[in-house]
């Protein structure tokens, strides 16, 4: 019976490692949307992944000296423990190599961090020309984005185009967007390229990010909301910089329809 | 062992649990609080028409007589659910108790659990009336206009847009609104006939006391649900036969409003020409725009400062809340027009319809061809309104139209 | 000197404790109005348990919606949501994972810690016969009940409960029109969360008076049991923190009932209402709102933590491995979870490089964490373990703690928790600490220390099954939200499958909804059990578990005033396998006159 405990410990621990894998594989899927289609969220990957092993190393380690531990000593022979009140130097040698491994991870993702949130690294052309606004609100994402050939302002302009719920970018360069919030807190949350970042009331965030695969990506509001926050869903439309001006333009065209131009087309 | 104390515990846990299992508690319709009035026979005739020709929500029926598409069997389809005819309404009512039934009621009352705290009201569908839409006055919503609103939303409220739930979806969606609009429509309208004939509890009392020689209730009941049970099945059809023509004229498409003449540019002298009309400083022009909208189109127009009468109370009584009330009797604040959120959409054949037909169900009157008679007069109103979120300067316009403004001045 | 050698009276029935009962006092002052440690101790526990339950429901009705999500929910679909299929409204399910929060952290883990343990366990540890404050002590117990009233009566208000998830990020908590929650029940969340905070204030002054000024003679600091430096230092926690968070609470009643805007900017337009007039700052709250809660994870763990310890010691039968590293470790947790609190706010729009300075810190804090973990494995080795049930507990104490501390790296290392923050990865971390580790330590310190609440055993098969069970259905539940949240599973969504990306994990989720239910099921083990056991258990001495720390030398129960024989300390707590003694423990009371001092350096330093 005493082994039983040792089985069970250290079989939940193999089953959780087993469950890992098998979820993690193509038959479940129970992992990332998806490889990164951001450079940055590519390097976010390799950082889980480089802690996933970390943790998973320690975590396999932890539980073999555990199961061992239960084994030896819980076999329910009679026996009189070791005296021991610890030992110094092992304390000392655990701590400093466990404090070693920590200050590394610390210091090797800073870099990421930093490209990812001060502002002084953002790309100059990006800043300068922010694709769109994207105004939070329970619970829909609205948008909007300068007329053609003009520049997002802080306030609304009467050439500014609006649209709901679907952001479309350019894809393949660097591009920012001002996030701003018109009621609570929310969440911008692109999974698929590793982005999130609140929508603060009060605040205007700007936010970049740079989708290198055309496509559409889903916008998730991460943050509660209200009663409908699972409502929240939008989608982000990466897509070539000519198609993106097509899509303006047709948004242009319906934004400002005045009702008779389809009917002259359609006579 | 000890184990058998545990047995009570878990016995009742076990209990617990299954008290929740079984058969779940159908969804239900819920009555119009109008057929409520009725006496209880003829609630009851209500009550069977509408389960006979509609169901309830766990067994739909498909009226064939209205323009709604239920989907027809298709035997040889992947998905079983389509199978049978009919499936079109069954998913759409899947679709609408998942997406919308938490604000709009299961029954389309514009009641649902969530509805009590929302500020507008949701809608409620029962009485067929829209207020966003493309058609005429006092026409029914095209199909399109119903399409548009769950795209877009309804910016200022809490009807977010649905658009990323595809238009094969939204179809699906729409033909359930619509058909729980008409079910709605067509028990108020027999809650109308049933009245019109005395079916009232207060009609009845009076008709007991002031029947010679003295009748019994009973008999009084008995003669009157004779007549109604007679005429019955020929007012059901009627009433259902008016309701699915007034669907299908709304998705005709002169039915639509369209505008003869193109928009008139929003130079300067037409947001003037707009900012006159909209302040009746032309003469024969009353817009009375500002009377609720305000002079400034912040919505704060003197409409706004009264007590209004309810309509159809004799006695006349007024409402409690200060203020503009809509169809539903709930309080209605004429749009602030300085933050350019603009519910029906902020294209200017939008707010051309708003000016033309106005808002049905609230107190925005249509304008077209009555007040103002031209296009052109209705295009300065929309250039005005378009330009009050920019203090009256310029319009919401495209950035070409802007540079083409500019060349017309210098050609001229 | 007179010598006395307390387990010699380990035989004696538990009823001599009772001799020392001078004065008559009636059933209302000595049950319910009782200033009696032990009895606001059991107090605690039974309405803290009672809570469990209550908040383990309101889980279980979460993960029903999460696994069949609009489909009819047992019970409360069928009461309160039946015109509609018994599918249970969005602004419900909000209110649900609130509230289960609420009563969680509020109600359940911080006072069974400190309420409960802390009450039942620092006199008879130290060697004091009752707290310093004995009449506080009661007031902490009874200002909880205002508290539970008003979250229970929040649910009755006009929109009902608090919605804003426990977290109360303005302004959807701040602008009564943003939420059905945010109306009346927010307000009463705030005031019942300042009655929590009252209590929890008085007890911590009570713990921190009585641990300094009331040890027995030669009790010295270092020669304190682990459980009495974690529930010390919880309580200079609690002293320090909670004031921010009343503070706060304070502004925020202010916000909501005054028409002030601490936490409100202007122009905000919600539910079509006036634009707020504003000029206040939302990102304020969550900093002082974390500034105590940060702090608060801690309370919720170090004296669980603590327990553990005794628990492990004792049941391997040998001496803590690295008590003063121990005592360290938890003091450098305590002072680093004062600076960590910004790594709740990496993506909140925080000065960056502000970002960096807490995930610094957050990483260290990782260090002192690994120290104790390091050392409950260092004591279980060259041990003669017996898995009794609290041990079993304390095992899996140690087992989940290890995965929720390492789930904790990825939140730390601020790029990744850009992309896992706020998904069921948070979730799942902070599960297996306060659940998987407190709540699994709380259990093993149920069975360990009922034999001296209530001079009774509890039963010992049917703690393991209880135990087997419940650990099970925890992992099965748990475990997998780690890959949900790496999957970009967001939290708090009342139907997460209207996003694309995620349909594919509904499976994934009943599964877990079974283990949540398993694991709900199981708990009726440990009721009935403690139930049973309070009046049929096997009855016991003084040490049923040859345990060495003061509180049995006391009878079990212990009568008023608890020791029949004042305690003098000679040693440290956990001499167990001393080569002094024949016996494998050697309590901290007993006098050994051949003692040689010098064969254990770590007992006495002064």
């Amino acid at each position: 019976m005493n082994r039983f405990w040792c089985f069970f410990f250290t079989g939940a621990a193999a089953l959780a490692v087993l469950f890992c894998i098998v979820g993690s594989g193509p038959t479940y899927r129970w992992w990332f949307p998806g490889p990164s289609i951001s450079p940055l969220g590519a390097q976010i990957d390799d950082l889980f992944y480089l802690i996933l092993v970390i943790t998973t190393v320690t975590f396999i380690g932890v539980n073999a000296i555990l199961g061992y531990v239960l084994w030896k000593y819980g076999s329910g022979k009679p026996r009189r423990s070791d005296f021991s009140h610890g030992s110094h130097t092992l304390e000392v040698v655990s701590s400093i190599v466990t404090a070693g491994v920590l200050l590394f991870i610390a210091l090797y993702q800073m870099d990421v961090w930093y490209r990812y949130r001060v502002k002084s690294t953002f790309d100059r052309e990006a800043v300068a020309h922010p694709v769109a606004e994207v105004t939070a609100r329970q619970f829909e994402w609205r948008i909007r984005y300068p007329g053609p050939g003009k520049t997002l302002e802080d306030t609304p302009q009467p050439t500014d185009l609006y649209t709901v719920n679907d952001l479309h970018v350019p894809s393949g360069k660097p591009v920012l967007i001002k996030l701003r919030s018109e009621d609570v807190l929310h969440s911008f949350f692109l999974p698929h390229l590793r982005i999130k970042q609140d929508a603060v009331p009060g605040l205007v965030i700007p936010v970049w990010f740079q989708a290198d695969k055309t496509g559409i990506y889903d916008l998730v509001c991460a943050e509660l909301c209200g009663w409908g926050h699972y409502k929240m869903r939008g989608q982000l439309t990466a897509e070539r910089e000519d198609e993106r001006q097509s899509y303006l333009k047709e948004l242009s065209k319906t934004q400002f329809d005045d009702g008779v131009a389809e009917k002259e087309k359609s006579e | 062992m000890r184990v058998q104390f545990v047995l009570p515990y878990l016995m009742v846990g076990l209990a617990a649990l299954l008290s929740g299992c079984g058969q779940p508690p159908p969804a239900t319709f819920v009555l119009n609080k109008k057929t409520d009035e009725l006496i209880p026979e003829a609630r009851a005739t209500v009550v069977a028409a509408l389960n006979e020709n509609f169901g309830n929500p766990n067994q739909l029926v498909a009226w064939q007589k209205f323009p709604i598409n239920y989907g027809a069997a298709q035997p040889e389809s992947a998905s079983t659910n389509r199978h049978e005819a009919g499936w079109r309404l069954k998913e759409g009512r899947n679709l609408y108790m998942r997406h919308c039934m938490h604000c709009h009621g299961v029954s389309g009352d514009g009641n649902g659990p969530t509805a009590k705290f929302l500020n507008p009201r949701p809608r409620d569908y029962r009485q067929g009336v829209f207020k966003f839409k493309s058609t005429l006055a006092p026409l029914k919503p095209a199909t399109a206009d119903l399409t548009r609103v769950l795209k877009e939303g309804i910016p200022g409220t809490y009807m977010p847009s649905f658009v990323l739930l595809g238009d094969e979806t939204l179809g699906l969606i729409i033909d359930y609104v619509r058909w729980l609009s008409i079910r709605g429509e067509v028990e108020i309208q027999l809650y109308n006939e049933f009245a019109a004939a005395g079916a009232l509890e207060k009609d009845v009392k009076r008709a007991v006391a002031e029947s010679e020689p003295k009748a019994k209730r009973s008999q009084v009941v008995a003669d009157l649900m004779k007549t109604i049970d007679e005429e019955l099945a020929e007012t059901i059809e009627s009433r259902a036969a008016d309701i699915a023509e007034a669907w299908v004229t709304a998705d005709l498409p002169e039915s639509v409003i369209t505008p003869t003449d193109k928009r008139v540019r929003p130079t300067p002298a037409s947001i003037e020409r707009g900012r006159k009309l909209y302040l009746s400083q032309i003469e024969g022009k009353k817009t009375q725009c500002a009377d609720c909208h305000g002079p400034a189109g912040r919505g704060d127009g003197p409409n706004t400062e009264q007590f209004w009468p309810i309509p159809g109370t004799t006695p006349e009584r007024k409402y409690e809340i200060v203020g503009l009330h809509d169809e539903w009797q709930l309080p209605q604040k004429p749009r602030d027009l300085t933050r350019g959120t603009y519910r029906g959409g902020r294209r200017p054949v939008d707010i051309y319809r708003r000016i033309y037909a106005g808002i049905r169900g609230t107190q925005m009157p249509g304008f077209g061809g009555t007040v103002l008679k031209t296009d052109e007069e209705i295009w300065d109103l929309v250039n005005y309104v378009l330009s009050i979120p920019f203090d009256g300067k310029e319009s919401a316009s495209p950035g070409d139209v802007q540079a083409d403004s500019k060349e017309e001045v210098a050609s001229h | 000197m007179s010598t006395i050698n307390p387990t010699a009276l380990t035989t004696h029935d538990h009823d001599a404790g009772h001799a020392h009962v001078h004065y008559e006092i009636g059933f209302v002052r000595k049950y319910i109005f009782s200033t009696d440690h032990k009895i606001i101790g059991v107090q605690f526990l039974m309405t803290t348990l009672l809570m469990l339950l209550v908040g383990g429901s309101l889980a279980l009705c979460v993960r029903w919606q999460l696994a069949f999500p609009w489909r009819e929910m047992p019970i409360i679909g069928r009461l309160l949501f039946s015109g509609q299929g018994g599918a249970i409204s969005p602004e419900f399910y909000t209110m649900l994972f609130t509230m289960h929060a609420t009563v969680m952290i509020f109600l359940v883990i911080i006072p069974i810690l400190a309420g409960a343990f802390g009450n039942f366990l620092i006199p008879l540890q130290i060697g004091a016969d009752d707290m310093a404050f004995p009449t506080l002590n009661m007031l902490s117990y009874w200002f909880m009940w205002p508290a539970i009233g008003l979250f229970g009566a929040s649910f009755f208000v006009a929109g009902g409960a608090a919605a804003a998830g426990w977290t109360s990020y303005p302004t959807l908590s701040a602008l009564p029109q943003a939420a059905p929650g945010s109306g009346a029940g927010q307000t009463l969340w705030l005031l019942a969360v300042t009655f929590i905070g009252f209590s929890s204030m008085m007890g911590s002054i009570n713990y921190l008076t009585t641990i300094i000024n009331m040890r027995a003679p030669g009790l010295t600091l270092f020669r304190m049991p682990m459980t009495i430096w974690g529930m010390f230092i919880t309580a200079i926690l609690q002293a320090f923190a909670l004031p921010v968070l009343t503070a706060a609470g304070a502004m925020m009643i202010c916000d909501r009932t005054l028409g002030t805007t601490f936490f409100i900017p202007g122009g905000l337009v919600v539910n079509n209402a006036d634009p707020t007039i504003g000029g206040g700052q939302a990102l304020l709250w969550q900093h002082l709102f974390w500034f105590y809660s940060h702090p608060a994870v801690y309370i919720m763990i170090v004296p669980a933590m603590g327990m553990v310890s005794d628990i492990i010691s004792t049941f391997s039968r040998k001496p803590l491995f690295g008590y003063r590293p121990m005592v360290y470790s938890m003091a450098a947790i305590a002072g680093l979870g004062f600076i960590v609190w910004g790594h709740h706010m990496f993506i909140s729009g925080m000065n960056p490089a502000l970002g960096m300075t807490f995930m610094v810190s957050t990483m260290m804090i990782a260090l002192p964490s690994a120290v104790k973990t390091f050392n409950w494995l260092g004591t279980m080795w060259g041990g003669n373990l017996q898995f009794t049930t609290p041990m079993l507990n304390a095992i899996a104490f140690v087992s989940m703690f290890v995965v929720g501390g390492l789930s904790g790296i990825f939140m730390a290392a601020v790029p990744v928790d850009i992309y896992i923050h706020d998904t069921y990865f948070i979730v799942a971390h902070f599960h297996y600490v306060l659940f998987g580790a407190t709540l699994f330590g709380v259990f093993g310190a149920i069975h360990f220390w009922f034999p001296k609440m209530f001079g009774r055993m509890m039963n010992e098969p049917l703690g393991k099954l209880h135990f087997a069970l419940t650990f099970i259905g925890f992992n099965v539940t748990f475990f997998p939200m780690h890959l949900l949240g790496v999957a970009g599973f967001p939290r708090r969504l009342a139907d997460p499958y209207n996003y694309p990306y995620l349909e594919h994990l509904l499976p994934l989720n009943q599964v877990m909804t079974y283990g949540a239910l398993l694991m709900g099921f199981a708990q009726l083990l440990i009721i009935g059990n403690f139930v049973y056991s309070i009046f049929r258990g096997k009855k016991v001495g003084r040490n049923p578990w040859n345990s060495n720390t003061l509180e049995w030398t006391a009878p079990s129960p212990p009568g008023h005033g608890n020791f029949d024989i004042l305690p003098i300390v000679y040693r440290g707590p956990y001499e167990y396998a001393s080569p002094l003694v024949e016996e494998d423990f050697l309590p901290q009371t007993k006098f050994l006159p051949t003692e040689d001092r010098h064969i254990d350096p770590n007992a006495d330093p002064h």
